[in-house]
């Protein structure tokens, strides 16, 4: 037992993103404590920060003494104003609450979920560590959370650690530095918390001391990642999706489909270059019908014919990304849409610079540096430039209330990702109708996927409001 | 940095074993024609090299053909060749265009041009070569700084190899013989746990993460992956490992047979203070000898690492065992003491940097303890060595 433990208490110190539990009450049995393991590296036992309330709760439980130097908190903060709620943001934040201030609130962009944050932070006037996904979203909630608190937010990510009461991180700098700063906040806001569950980037969850959780989506994960967001933030509480507010509290939505053709010399590369994948990959589907895009690949690397078929689904998203009608169409609208902000999407970087070049469209892109996209963001807001164009940074939390128009060319993540790109559509302003342009290439894999792709759009629980 | 993902492509797990094909003679022929590729483009544009690999057949045939592109694209490196600095020539053409009186197709594309390169005094089309040149693809390749040869090209292969796999591990076992002390060293400065045991002449090292103890974890692999540099420094070794290569979990195993570069040499010194201390002892203390990294001394099961050794050149009895704590808690004094005893060890003083002291924690009572604030003061440490010469104690953490 260490020496300044009282005698008979169990001692609990922060290491690295974990509990140690040092010391060994007469009697206990520490082993059926949530989340410990006996650790033989270090002669103790340890446990996943994430159990310290739970650890606590349990000894407190059995009487027994805790000698408590796992927490660095901050002092409780001082009384913040709470922000204004909308009904639904009340409502959530009220369904947190009674939830024992643990789980997950699913609003669609644009409806305020940082607001519900800022009013959750409010209301329990404690330490908070806000994760946010990109480092524009860094700034965002920065800006947003000092404007509506009146306080000084420290920021962790982007070249800068300036830990403070209420700090706001990225995913990847919480991933990386969680062991350092993780038993220093009480709550945890995670924004986009659909990352989290499936595996990746989990252990920034798993290494934070904080007993409450608030996560914030507008597209829950399905499953075993919903499991795991579960246990790692807490349950779904509050579902709502864009069907359910557009028109009120959103904007008004037009969606249009544009269905163009290929040309000549695009539509025979098309043939050949699909046609060699769907050979092979049905020959995949006989040998293995359960088997993974993953499992494909692996079997497909083994031959040359696998190995074309690769190059040709390759070739064939290529070459869909930015159909000559497609460019031209691109054009034809932003020039139809001149006095508009307008935003436009597709599936990956080199469509994008195709777009910026051709058309003087300014690219939000990772080759971007940070100064740089603000630069650009500020510009777009101030009327100074009309139109960005994306593959995918712009896809989450990027907010630009006046953005009315966008074009999504092509897009490669599916329903989560075409659900986020409208959001930025549809932060609502006075007499704002928000218009969306898909561009799908007829008789091609786009036309099914963009029906898949809709189905996010729905209401999720039309009795909910 | 070579991604673990390209790298990753020139290894194959069987069996539950995870094989790394390393790259051999066999390989010198097409790489050398890459190579010879990469000279060819030299001040052009990196995506024209790209495109023209991509149309090479060698690419297609060779298994690792992306690692030894991107090992190459760290020799070459890039530079942006510019008339005008790329994001001033975006921010004035994008907002040309958005003019109104700029718009317009082609012609408005035009205008808009024209007006932003006007500002620069440059013409439109040195502005529109300018307006994306800091893209990674547009940057233009450069002259190596030196010859790039195959078999360098071949070994650096290889380690990105040995690293990529070893970045999706948790946890590592390493037995090695000699230079124990650098792997040590660089797992604790790297806040891993590493747990050694003596076994005869070979040190048993067990280097993972807190949280590996609960979940396998990528979060320690990129730590892990930097000790495979420091492995060449032994005399003889075997790193073993669990790795996911290409979502299934294999056994990795690393040992001198592996085809890796020779490492620089491990840092004498882990920091200025202590390279500093050395030098003013040394100046000060001339009967006295200073051994950096003197022999672990194996105690409970385990090896203890001082920083230095200070024997004094007539008296080799009077040999004392020196260790700079940056940090500390009591717990870990009193073990070290504890061990260093059951180890038949008594001479150990501790510097303690002051301002890092964990407050709250007492240090045993019977610890030898000099406290400095940011330079050790070799002065007073040779008085306290003078001191016990001379009252003869045996014991002078009694």
């Amino acid at each position: 037992m260490s020496p300044c433990t009282p005698n008979g208490a169990l001692r609990l110190e922060f290491d690295r993103g974990t509990l140690l539990l040092r010391g060994d009450p007469s009697g206990r049995n520490l082993a059926e404590l949530p989340g410990v393991r006996w650790d033989e590296r270090v002669g103790c036992r340890r446990a996943p920060a994430r159990f310290h309330a739970a650890i606590r709760e349990r000894l407190a439980a059995h009487g027994v003494m805790v000698d408590d130097a796992a927490l660095v908190t901050f002092p409780p903060l001082p009384c913040l104003p709470p922000p204004t709620l909308r009904p639904y943001q009340a409502a959530a934040l009220d369904a947190w609450v009674i939830a024992g201030r643990r789980g997950v609130v699913v609003l669609p962009t644009g409806s305020g979920k940082t607001r519900v944050a800022v009013a959750a932070l409010a209301e329990l006037g404690r330490a908070a560590l806000c994760l946010v996904p990109t480092r524009i979203l860094l700034g965002q909630w920065r800006a947003t959370l000092a404007e509506l608190l009146g306080i000084e937010i420290g920021v962790f990510g982007d070249g800068v650690r300036d830990v403070r009461a209420v700090t706001v991180a990225t995913f990847e700098s919480a991933w990386r530095h969680m062991g350092e700063i993780g038993n220093r906040f009480e709550l945890l806001v995670v924004d986009e918390a659909h990352h989290f569950g499936a595996g990746l980037r989990d252990e920034a969850l798993e290494m934070c001391t904080a007993p409450w959780r608030l996560g914030l989506t507008a597209t829950p994960p399905e499953g075993a990642a919903l499991t795991g967001l579960e246990e790692l933030v807490g349950p779904v509480l509050f579902e709502l999706g864009i069907a359910d507010l557009t028109g009120g509290f959103l904007a008004e939505l037009e969606l249009i489909e544009l269905r163009l053709g290929l040309s000549a010399r695009e539509h025979a590369e098309y043939e050949q270059a699909w046609g060699a994948f769907c050979v092979a990959f049905d020959r995949f589907r006989g040998l293995a019908p359960m088997g993974s895009w993953s499992d494909f690949l692996t079997w497909a690397r083994r031959s040359a014919p696998g190995r074309a078929a690769v190059e040709g689904w390759r070739r064939a998203r290529g070459l869909l990304a930015l159909t000559e009608a497609k460019n031209a169409t691109v054009g034809s609208l932003l020039a139809q849409h001149r006095d508009a902000r307008v935003l436009v999407f597709t599936s990956n970087k080199e469509a994008a610079y195709r777009i910026a070049r051709e058309h003087l469209v300014m690219p939000i892109t990772a080759d971007v540096c940070s100064a740089e996209r603000d630069e650009a963001l500020t510009a777009y807001r101030a009327g100074r430039i009309r139109a960005l164009v994306s593959a995918r940074v712009l896809n989450e939390g990027f907010d630009v209330p006046d953005a009315e128009v966008g074009i999504v060319v092509g897009g490669a993540l599916g329903e989560r990702e075409h659900v986020q790109r409208i959001g930025r559509l549809l932060r609502p302003s006075a007499g704002k109708r928000a218009l969306v342009y898909e561009l799908v290439t007829r008789g091609t894999a786009e036309v099914g996927a963009t029906r898949r792709k809709r189905r996010g759009l729905c209401a999720r629980r039309p009795d909910s409001l | 940095m070579v991604s673990a993902h390209v790298a990753l492509t020139r290894c194959s797990v069987r069996d539950g074993i995870v094989t790394p094909h390393w790259l051999s003679v066999r390989d010198h022929p097409w790489i050398g024609e890459l190579i010879e590729l990469h000279h060819a483009f030299v001040g052009e544009p990196r995506r024209r090299l790209y495109d023209r690999l991509d149309a090479t057949p060698c690419m297609a045939r060779a298994s690792g053909s992306r690692l030894v592109a991107a090992v190459l694209d760290g020799f070459f490196g890039s530079e942006i060749v510019a008339d005008v600095p790329p994001r001033a020539a975006r921010a004035a053409a994008f907002a040309a265009a958005a003019d109104r009186a700029a718009r317009g197709g082609r012609s408005g594309r035009a205008a808009a041009l024209e007006r932003a390169a006007a500002g620069f005094g440059v013409s439109p089309d040195a502005l529109e070569r300018s307006l994306f040149a800091d893209l990674p693809g547009e940057r233009r390749l450069k002259k190596p700084a030196a010859p790039v040869r195959v078999e360098e090209c071949v070994l650096r292969c290889n380690l990105a190899l040995a690293q990529a796999a070893l970045s999706s591990s948790s946890a590592v076992t390493v037995a090695l013989e000699g230079h124990a002390r650098a792997l040590v060293r660089h797992a604790r400065l790297r806040g891993l746990i590493c747990t050694v045991e003596k076994r005869g002449t070979v040190a048993q090292l067990s280097i993972s993460g807190p949280l590996a103890l609960f979940r396998r974890t990528a979060l320690y692999g990129r730590h892990l992956a930097e000790l495979v540099p420091l492995l060449a420094w032994s005399r003889d070794f075997r790193l073993e490992a669990r790795c996911t290569v290409r979502g299934r979990e294999g056994r990795f195993i690393l040992d001198p047979t592996a085809p890796l570069p020779p490492s620089t040499e491990p840092r004498r010194y882990d920091s200025r203070l202590e390279e500093r201390f050395a030098r003013d002892f040394l100046r000060l203390a001339s009967d006295w000898d200073v051994i950096r990294e003197p022999e672990p001394v194996a105690a409970e099961g385990t090896l203890i690492f001082p920083d230095f050794a200070l024997v004094h050149r007539r008296d080799p009895s009077r040999r004392w065992l020196l260790e700079i704590l940056g940090f500390y808690t009591a717990d870990y004094v009193a073990t070290k003491l504890r061990r260093l005893r059951a180890a038949g060890l008594t001479r150990l003083l501790l510097c303690i940097d002051a301002a890092r002291d964990c407050g709250h924690d007492q240090l045993p009572p019977d610890a030898r303890v000099l406290r400095f604030e940011k330079r050790i003061e070799a002065r007073r440490l040779l008085e306290i060595l003078e001191e016990q010469g001379a009252r003869g104690s045996d014991d002078p953490l009694r």
